[in-house]
């Protein structure tokens, strides 16, 4: 079952484009990752999901209802996190996290929520001016998480958040995910959507343009190879799908045959260096940004 | 209803800052009412005022002499600017109320919540006019706590009180034509602007157009743009309120109310 679907949605300001077409479909129980650089339309596709924006085109459905007609009932079940905390600043975190509560009558306990705030480390009496970037990001966990949210959307998360708090934000995702919740996140940190996610989309000028399956892509990955020898460039074309880069007659490449029958090759010619790696997550991320630039 | 709440709270404390620096200063006002009898301050002013053009008269607002010696047209000359400071309160509470929000980014976090663009305007409109209301009654109140004290003895208090209700309903009147136009202008303009710059800039305008609707026959249709001239107050302790304004003001508040929910729906969100 998918809770969030888009057609074909777009999003345009005058002739700027915010997302174009993007069709999606984000099953019930995973952790979502949607990555891209600065500008490449992120919080837009949010943001529309939300309601925040109207879609030029295109549609969208979240738990089955419609993202402009059922706006209202779809944020009775979604908590949002936004990349930039811009809270009432002359309001306490209490008075912040006391309104966020207001809204639903089903959400957590007193208990649950001082749990919550504890784990966090959230000091209830400073005012949102106060806080650092960081700890307004975990008023902004806490007051997503209040009203039991089925489907959590985050927008860069973890930005201007510790280690230690990203760890304990991820702990809550997967709580979440086990739960039956469903999550979706935009980021730019690779890693980190390596490290949680199920699946990840990669967005690029508003575009759609690969989707990841995790699992499936951590089988084929292969080993990141540079090499500079008295070889040609013949020998490397032939032992790889793609050439990364050459820079002074120094080859990088991703080599996936079997490790033992390359280096038996290898040993015929006069090796000057020599760096093997196991190709990850990101080098793969990198591939779909750098196929696009060319494009 | 948290919002309403949410939002009263947040602008009770500018509303109380309004209500004292305005109180003050009809209590400066009232406070030189006793010299006005006392002094012969009325011949002069008359004295003064004959050499005047009446074109210029008629621009103040003082074209019928005014009985300085009488507490209810005292206070009515005294309330009119009284009536701009409250003109210009209810335009920044209206364009305020949500383009502060845009400006400041903290519309994303009434967006992300189970409530609809129409259930924040609503919102919005109750609070704030709550807000101003709150504002009318304290002054009210106030102006004639103070008038107890320096009222002629011949003056009964509940005529007094008659006076005072009388003068406050029509500066509340055109308040809340001003709150409701500043509450549309909230919903169409980008939230890069200033608010309080637009709000004095907007009724001055409007004061300007009812002047030049003043002096010239031929322009009296001005007057209708200047709700400042729907309720003035030296026209009201002598000759009550004129029908055709009060027609006049309650269908710009009914356009702007209707406007602002149209515009306000399809509305992207602007941060």
């Amino acid at each position: 079952m998918n809770t969030i679907e888009t057609e074909k949605l777009t999003k345009s300001y005058g002739k700027n484009i915010g997302i174009e077409d993007v069709d999606m479909s984000v099953l019930k129980g995973e952790i979502f990752g949607f990555i891209g650089p600065n500008g490449s339309g992120k919080s837009t596709l949010i943001r529309t999901l939300l309601n925040f924006l109207y879609p030029t085109s295109g549609k969208g459905t979240v738990l089955d209802k419609d993202i402009v007609r059922d706006s209202k009932e779809i944020k009775e079940h979604v908590g949002y996190v936004p990349s930039e905390i811009k809270y009432y600043g002359k309001s306490t975190v209490r008075e912040i996290i006391e309104y966020a509560k207001s809204f639903k009558k089903d959400s957590l306990t007193n208990n649950e929520i001082d749990e919550l705030i504890n784990d966090l480390d959230i000091d209830l009496n400073k005012k949102m001016d106060e806080l650092s970037l960081g700890n307004k990001k975990k008023v902004a966990i806490v007051q997503a998480l209040i009203n039991k949210p089925i489907v959590l959307i985050l927008d860069e998360p973890t930005s201007g958040l510790d280690p230690l708090m990203q760890n304990k934000l991820f702990k809550i995702l997967r709580t979440m995910k086990k739960s039956g919740g469903t999550v979706f996140f935009s980021s730019h940190n690779l890693t980190e959507v390596e490290n949680i996610c199920d699946r990840v989309l990669i967005i690029r000028e508003g575009r759609v343009v690969k989707l990841i399956d995790l699992k499936e892509t951590i089988k084929d990955l292969g080993r990141i190879i540079e090499i500079k020898g008295s070889f040609s460039k013949d020998f490397v074309e032939k032992r790889t799908e793609k050439i990364i880069s050459i820079i002074e007659d120094k080859y990088k490449f991703i080599y996936r045959g079997d490790i033992d029958v390359f280096v038996k090759d290898l040993s015929t010619y006069e090796v000057q260096e020599l760096s093997i790696r196991k190709e990850n997550l990101e080098d793969t991320f990198m591939k779909y940004y750098e196929k696009e630039v060319k494009q | 209803m948290n919002v309403f709440k949410f939002e009263v709270k947040r602008n009770i404390k500018s509303c109380l800052i309004w209500s004292i620096v305005c109180g003050l200063i009809i209590a400066f006002f009232l406070s030189i009412f006793p010299s006005m009898k006392d002094m012969g301050i009325q011949e002069l002013v008359g004295i003064k005022l004959d050499a005047l053009p009446s074109s210029m008269l008629k621009a103040l607002g003082l074209e019928d002499m005014i009985d300085f010696t009488d507490i209810l047209q005292y206070l009515a000359y005294s309330l009119q600017y009284i009536a701009m400071a409250s003109y210009i309160y209810a335009l920044i509470l209206g364009v305020n109320s949500i383009l502060e929000e845009e400006s400041k980014g903290t519309i994303e976090f009434l967006y992300a919540k189970n409530i609809s663009r129409k259930e924040i305007v609503s919102f919005k409109i109750l609070s704030r006019s709550s807000i101003l209301a709150l504002f009318l009654l304290l002054l009210t109140l106030f102006t004639f706590v103070i008038s107890l004290v320096f009222k002629p003895s011949n003056l009964e208090v509940l005529s007094l009180a008659k006076g005072i209700v009388e003068l406050f309903v029509g500066i509340g009147f055109a308040s809340f034509v001003f709150l409701f136009i500043g509450f549309f202008l909230s919903t169409v303009l980008r939230p890069n602007y200033n608010f309080t710059a637009i709000s004095i800039g907007i009724f001055f305008m409007t004061y300007v157009l009812g002047i030049a609707g003043k002096l010239r026959e031929g322009l009296g249709i001005l007057k209708y743009f200047s709700p400042y001239d729907y309720a003035v107050a030296t026209e009201i302790v002598k000759s009550g309120f004129e029908v055709k304004y009060i027609i006049a003001g309650c269908t710009i508040i009914i356009l702007c109310l209707i406007a602002s929910f149209i515009v306000y729906e399809k509305k992207d969100m602007k941060i």
